[in-house]
């Protein structure tokens, strides 16, 4: 199997373990395990936008009122099912985020001619990205048709497309590692659902 | 359809075969070219603050915009799966949520854009399309939201979200008006287009109108 597909068929295998997940207490642990696998291949955790989402969708369901009464703050009622609600929502969205992050980390290869093109983009994004400069006052449509014709003539190499030497193979101890994550998160999940944990 | 081939053998078949090819090729190259550039705004936007993380701007709308006028409707769905997906991969939300909110909003914003240019192109100006697409893909994501996160507290946010949504729409359409009366790219790919559909008349003998923004 080549290296950069090797995260998307171990996420792919994760994504159920964790939607299918029901326990809350199990879901904190799953969401911080992907995060920190998410960060092991590379990626960067930006901790204002997880706790905004996280405290934004939890207000917001806490608005519904569903279930025991926790407590109240002047005529507005804190319920328990909301809180679960919510708290269920947010930690999906920030757990599929990093999942997702954790399996685009190995730069991932689409097939096909839509996969070339989308070399081709990314080829394209990256000269935009290092050619440009910032404009001369009132002359940004300028700079922009420099940089846009720029791209009319850079022809990427068709044999790198295809080269075999640019694919990567799964090594031994890279599979080891992969199917290690993919166990846990499976772990996580039948701890979840035995409901042996005294909350959740 | 976009990477289908003609097997016209015949002399008249091979040439025009090739220009199809030849053209095709072109077009396909500048589909990737604004896809590119719509990655580089998208880039553009996130270094941007916003008060929500949820919350856009929509500056990455600013190429499907100006594809409207040289895109045929299989070729802007092409552009526009390309920004779903590039963009996807480059945060690397392509499995996540979020991806469902971006395409949903995508491809709905830009078939009711296509709706209304194609229908009122001749009444409206790009700031009345970039209004349309704005609030379509505001509206997708709302009832997205309303039914993957918020529930029906979705209420609270959805004005501030929708009038933030209605105000870059504007300047993003200003912008496309400027951006196709004075860029020397667009003028060269809408004067390619228009030879392209002037020799597709001649050979195939039919009448097609020109894109009305393209014209002017």
């Amino acid at each position: 199997m080549q290296k950069s597909n090797l995260r998307i068929v171990a996420g792919l295998l994760m994504i159920p373990a964790f939607l299918l997940q029901k326990n809350l207490i199990m879901m904190i642990v799953q969401v911080a395990f992907i995060m920190v696998i998410a960060v092991l291949k590379g990626r960067k955790i930006k901790p204002v936008p997880v706790l905004v989402v996280l405290t934004s969708v939890v207000l917001m369901n806490l608005l519904q009122v569903n279930g025991k009464v926790l407590f109240t703050i002047g005529s507005f009622s804190v319920t328990l099912g909301a809180l679960k609600i919510g708290l269920d929502k947010a930690l999906t969205l920030i757990g599929m985020l990093y999942v997702s992050q954790y399996m685009v980390s190995g730069r991932p290869k689409l097939p096909g001619k839509f996969g070339q093109l989308l070399s081709k983009q990314f080829l394209f994004f990256e000269h935009i990205v290092t050619s440009w400069k910032r404009p001369e006052r009132g002359k940004f449509i300028e700079s922009l048709d420099v940089v846009l014709e720029e791209m009319e003539h850079i022809y990427p190499d068709k044999d790198s497309f295809k080269s075999e030497s640019n694919i990567l193979y799964v090594k031994k101890i890279e599979a080891l590692t992969e199917t290690f994550f993919v166990l846990f998160m499976w772990a996580g999940f039948t701890v979840g659902i035995l409901d042996i944990l005294p909350v959740g | 359809m976009l990477f289908s081939k003609n097997k016209d053998s015949t002399p008249l078949g091979k040439n025009l075969h090739h220009e199809v090819v030849e053209h095709t090729q072109y077009f396909i190259t500048h589909i990737a070219i604004l896809a590119a550039f719509s990655l580089f705004l998208s880039t553009v936007e996130y270094m941007i603050p916003k008060p929500l993380p949820f919350m856009r701007i929509g500056l990455a709308n600013l190429p499907i915009i100006i594809g409207l006028s040289i895109f045929s409707l299989p070729e802007l769905l092409l552009l526009t799966v390309l920004k779903i997906v590039g963009q996807g991969l480059i945060n690397g939300t392509i499995f996540s949520y979020i991806f469902l909110f971006s395409a949903g909003g995508s491809l709905g914003s830009m078939l009711m854009m296509y709706c209304v240019y194609k229908l009122l192109g001749r009444f409206t100006s790009f700031i009345g399309i970039s209004i349309t697409g704005a609030m379509t893909s505001n509206a997708i994501q709302l009832l997205l939201a309303h039914f993957m996160l918020f529930g029906s507290s979705i209420w609270i946010i959805a004005p501030p979200f929708l009038l933030m949504g209605f105000i870059t729409s504007i300047f993003l359409g200003i912008f496309a008006n400027v951006f196709t009366r004075k860029s020397r790219w667009y003028a060269d790919i809408t004067t390619r287009r228009k030879i392209q559909e002037n020799s597709m008349r001649k050979s195939s003998g039919t009448k097609g109108g020109l894109n009305s923004h393209a014209e002017k």
